[in-house]
């Protein structure tokens, strides 16, 4: 079973992740906040990490800079899931080894499932 | 000189000088007349004097002759053996009969030829010795009387002396001693015709050839025998006489030293000299009065003269200063000066022109004023209202926020407004007259000075035309205290003709401006952020609602659901488009060209909306030139402007309605067409289609959902890339759109923020 740690702080969206995810067949955790994705990564090993930028206690960039930086995460792919749209913050993301950008209201929720999968295989 | 002097300097020399020419002339004519006429007459009395000279002689030889030639004297003295005594006494019988008859015979001696006086009337002289003496010397040869001397009583005496012959033999010396030579001195003392200064003089030669003085003159009684005048002294007359030269001498200087006219004579018989003379003095007395005369002529003319000139000169002058003075009254302003002049002269005339010209000239003066006086009104008025205007403009200019600075050609400062000299930290006065550069310094954002090659003053007034820059061109200016602030600036050159006289610069802060839009902005990014995180939660979860993830609902619940879910989207749009918006209108557009396959990019956006399309059952017809080159566009931004026109197209047509894409290349230019057949956009509403937030009237009922921003944001994104949009439509008919984009791509837009992408990164 795929494993995918999805990092978003709110409670109704990381419930749609978790409900459609687990549903769609992988093994879910969620960190609320910036500070609990290396707590989660100690007993948890994902295949996918989906990551929201704005976060309490350390936003996306930071934690992105720090797993691409970490040999022992870096080469899980990430998923930027955001809601952030400036141009900007799709090049910072992608310079700092994110895997794909979306935007959330972009987004069906089954074309989301296509995308996760896509990284997956 | 003035004209008085002038005339008097021209008319003292037309008066005086020919009087000086004939007074000349005349005086040294009749000089000459004078001296010929005295000369001549001297020349007569000196011929008449020799004359009566030689008649003297002759006769005193012939009374010496009368005794000589005595024959009883000559008997007596050639009578051999003779006794002394009483020859002695016969003699001085004869002798004394002889001096009886002859009254002026003083003594009457006879010599024998030894020199011995033998017998003579006074007793006393018989037994001397003439030997040695002039008149025995001479009187041995022939009769003479040219010995003569000074007696006792210095009177003149004369020896006549004679041979006595007896048949050819000298026998004896007759001597006579006349007492005077009356006769002669008679005639020498004879000065009729020689006025007061006129003498005659007889000189013989001395032993030395000097002339020596045989009468007295008239000047000095005692002359006789004792004045001698060198020969060397030819200027003397009696020199010139006793050199045999008988000549008339008008320049010539007597004994006395005194000038003199003289005429000479030489008497031959007795080797004498004549002068007959005058003193010039004298004889050119007339000459004198003449002189006086001419004088005294000369002065009454040159007092005339200078009358005349100076009556004349008053005559001429008087009129002229009259004039003069009048001409400077009238030129310093006083019109009505008259000249009263009354002659019939030519002066007359002149004064009558002059009184006529300043007549005229005082009424076009007059009529003059009269214009000059509505002018200044007029001018007056003008003036005020320029300066109304004036005022009006510098209540204006003062009031406007905005910077203004005027330049000149030179692009030195004219004129400033109140706010652009507290935006720079001047005082306004101080920036007239200073180069704009060196007061309005404009930057970079960064306070790089932007240098003048590139600063769009000097760029506005190098191409007369107006040059404007925008928010995003990050322009600024330094103030006085190097404060940096950003600006945005117009440059529009002043044409004056056909040249630029100067510029117009105005300029203005937008510091606040800036900071409201970056309020904005970040108030919009946080907004959307935070609106689409509710957006995306309800999205997915109808989604999954829909696709059963919590069981299958039934068809009344799927219909609520859909609605959700479509309500929730045009929430989303709405979200989007106000971001992008937000984005075109400060100016944050980013243009991100990269080479484009055209074709794919239609292509795949015709993909996206296939699902929207079947569900209306509406037929595609694509055509798309095969032969398009990649060209340089930003894909995203092109791909908005696709899905909202296709959008718009599939949502505004008709179920089963034809929608046509018509690619094609025209020149440079790529040419999108997208038709539809729907329901057209009404003609009255046409100008509005592009406007932000319209709606076609004829949609909104039946089409609730839509922002109204779509096309406003298409005309945005197409024009920011170089292109061109435009549209026909016809109602009930439908609608075509058309936009062209340069191939030769676009110019990259930095700082800027892009618009919000359809699809997802996908590395």
């Amino acid at each position: 079973m795929k494993k995918i740690l999805v990092v978003e702080d709110d409670n109704y969206l990381a419930n749609a992740y978790r409900v459609k995810l687990t549903k769609a067949g992988f093994e879910i955790k969620i960190a609320y906040d910036g500070e609990e994705v290396s707590k989660i990564l100690d007993t948890f090993m994902p295949n996918l990490i989906i990551l929201d930028l704005v976060l309490p206690k350390k936003d996306g960039f930071k934690i992105l800079e720090e797993l691409k930086g970490d040999p022992r995460y870096k080469n899980i792919p990430v998923l930027v899931s955001s809601n952030l749209g400036q141009q900007e913050d799709i090049n910072k993301s992608m310079k700092l080894g994110a895997n794909g950008y979306i935007i959330k209201t972009d987004l069906s929720i089954n074309e989301l499932v296509v995308t996760i999968n896509s990284f997956l295989k | 000189m003035t004209l008085r002097q002038k005339l008097v300097f021209l008319f003292l020399h037309i008066s005086l000088l020919p009087i000086i020419f004939i007074s000349i002339f005349v005086y040294s004519a009749t000089k000459e007349r004078v001296t010929e006429q005295v000369v001549s007459q001297l020349e007569l009395i000196a011929q008449i004097q020799e004359n009566r000279i030689n008649t003297a002689i002759d006769q005193n030889l012939e009374r010496l002759v009368t005794v000589s030639r005595r024959s009883a004297l000559n008997e007596i003295l050639v009578k051999e053996n003779y006794q002394t005594t009483q020859k002695n006494l016969e003699i001085k019988k004869i002798l004394e009969e002889a001096k009886s008859s002859i009254r002026s015979f003083n003594d009457i001696l006879i010599l024998d030829v030894d020199g011995y006086v033998i017998a003579a009337t006074n007793p006393n002289a018989v037994g001397t010795n003439y030997e040695n003496e002039e008149f025995f010397q001479k009187g041995r040869v022939e009769e003479n009387v040219e010995s003569f001397y000074l007696d006792e009583n210095y009177d003149v005496r004369v020896y006549l002396s004679g041979p006595i012959h007896a048949q050819e033999d000298l026998v004896g010396i007759v001597v006579v001693i006349e007492s005077d030579v009356e006769n002669i001195l008679s005639l020498i003392k004879d000065y009729s015709g020689l006025g007061k200064s006129g003498e005659i003089l007889l000189a013989r030669r001395d032993l030395n050839g000097n002339a020596l003085f045989i009468t007295p003159s008239r000047f000095h009684a005692n002359a006789a025998l004792r004045r001698i005048v060198s020969k060397n002294n030819r200027n003397e007359p009696i020199t010139q006489a006793l050199s045999k030269n008988e000549i008339l001498l008008t320049n010539a200087v007597d004994y006395r030293g005194k000038r003199v006219l003289a005429a000479t004579r030489y008497i031959d018989k007795s080797d004498w000299g004549l002068v007959v003379k005058i003193d010039e003095e004298e004889a050119f007395e007339p000459l004198k009065q003449l002189k006086d005369y001419f004088i005294y002529s000369t002065l009454i003319t040159s007092v005339f003269a200078i009358l005349t000139a100076l009556y004349l000169a008053q005559n001429i002058t008087n009129p002229i200063i009259q004039l003069t003075e009048v001409t400077s009254k009238i030129r310093q302003g006083d019109m009505r000066q008259k000249v009263n002049i009354k002659s019939n002269d030519e002066i007359g005339r002149l004064a009558d022109s002059f009184n006529a010209m300043s007549n005229k000239l005082r009424k076009s003066y007059s009529s003059l004023e009269g214009k000059v006086s509505d002018k200044t009104i007029q001018l007056k008025k003008k003036i005020f209202e320029i300066q109304e205007q004036v005022a009006k403009d510098e209540a204006l200019l003062e009031s406007i926020g905005d910077g203004v600075i005027a330049t000149d050609s030179r692009q030195k400062i004219i004129l400033v407004n109140r706010a652009a000299a507290q935006m720079l930290g001047w005082q306004a006065k101080d920036m007239l007259g200073k180069i704009i550069y060196s007061v309005l310094k404009m930057t970079n954002s960064k306070g790089e000075a932007i240098p003048i090659k590139k600063n769009s003053i000097a760029l506005s007034f190098k191409s007369e035309s107006k040059i404007t820059t925008i928010a995003s061109d990050g322009l600024c200016f330094t103030s006085k205290k190097s404060t940096l602030l950003p600006a945005v600036f117009s440059a529009t050159p002043i044409i004056l003709g056909n040249y630029a006289i100067g510029t117009v610069v105005v300029f203005r802060d937008i510091t606040h401006e800036r900071d409201v839009d970056r309020m904005k902005t970040e108030f919009i990014s946080l907004a959307s952020h935070q609106l689409r995180t509710p957006l995306a939660a309800v999205k997915w979860f109808s989604q999954m609602l829909e696709s059963g993830d919590a069981g299958k609902l039934n068809k009344e619940q799927l219909n609520f659901v859909n609605n959700i879910s479509e309500s929730n989207e045009r929430m989303i749009d709405l979200t989007n488009n106000l971001l992008n918006i937000n984005r075109i209108e400060s100016g944050k557009i980013i243009i991100n060209p990269k080479q484009t396959d055209f074709e794919k990019l239609v292509t795949e956006t015709v993909n996206y909306l296939q699902n929207k399309v079947e569900k209306k059952e509406l037929v595609w017809k694509i055509k798309i030139d095969s032969n398009l080159p990649k060209i340089k566009i930003d894909p995203k931004l092109i791909r908005e402007v696709f899905i909202n026109l296709l959008s718009n197209a599939i949502k505004y047509s008709k179920n089963s309605g034809l929608i046509t894409v018509i690619i094609s290349r025209q020149e440079n230019l790529i040419i999108s067409q997208i038709t539809d057949e729907g329901y057209g956009i009404p003609g009255n509403e046409q100008k509005h289609v592009f406007q932000k937030f319209y709606r076609g009237a004829n949609i909104v009922n039946e089409h609730p959902e839509g922002t109204g921003l779509g096309l406003y944001l298409v005309k945005a994104i197409i024009e920011s890339s170089g292109g061109n949009i435009w549209f026909k439509s016809e109602l009930g008919v439908g609608t075509t759109f058309w936009f062209s984009l340069p191939i030769y791509g676009d110019r990259i837009k930095r700082d800027g923020v892009s618009l919000i992408p359809s699809k997802i990164e996908k590395k």
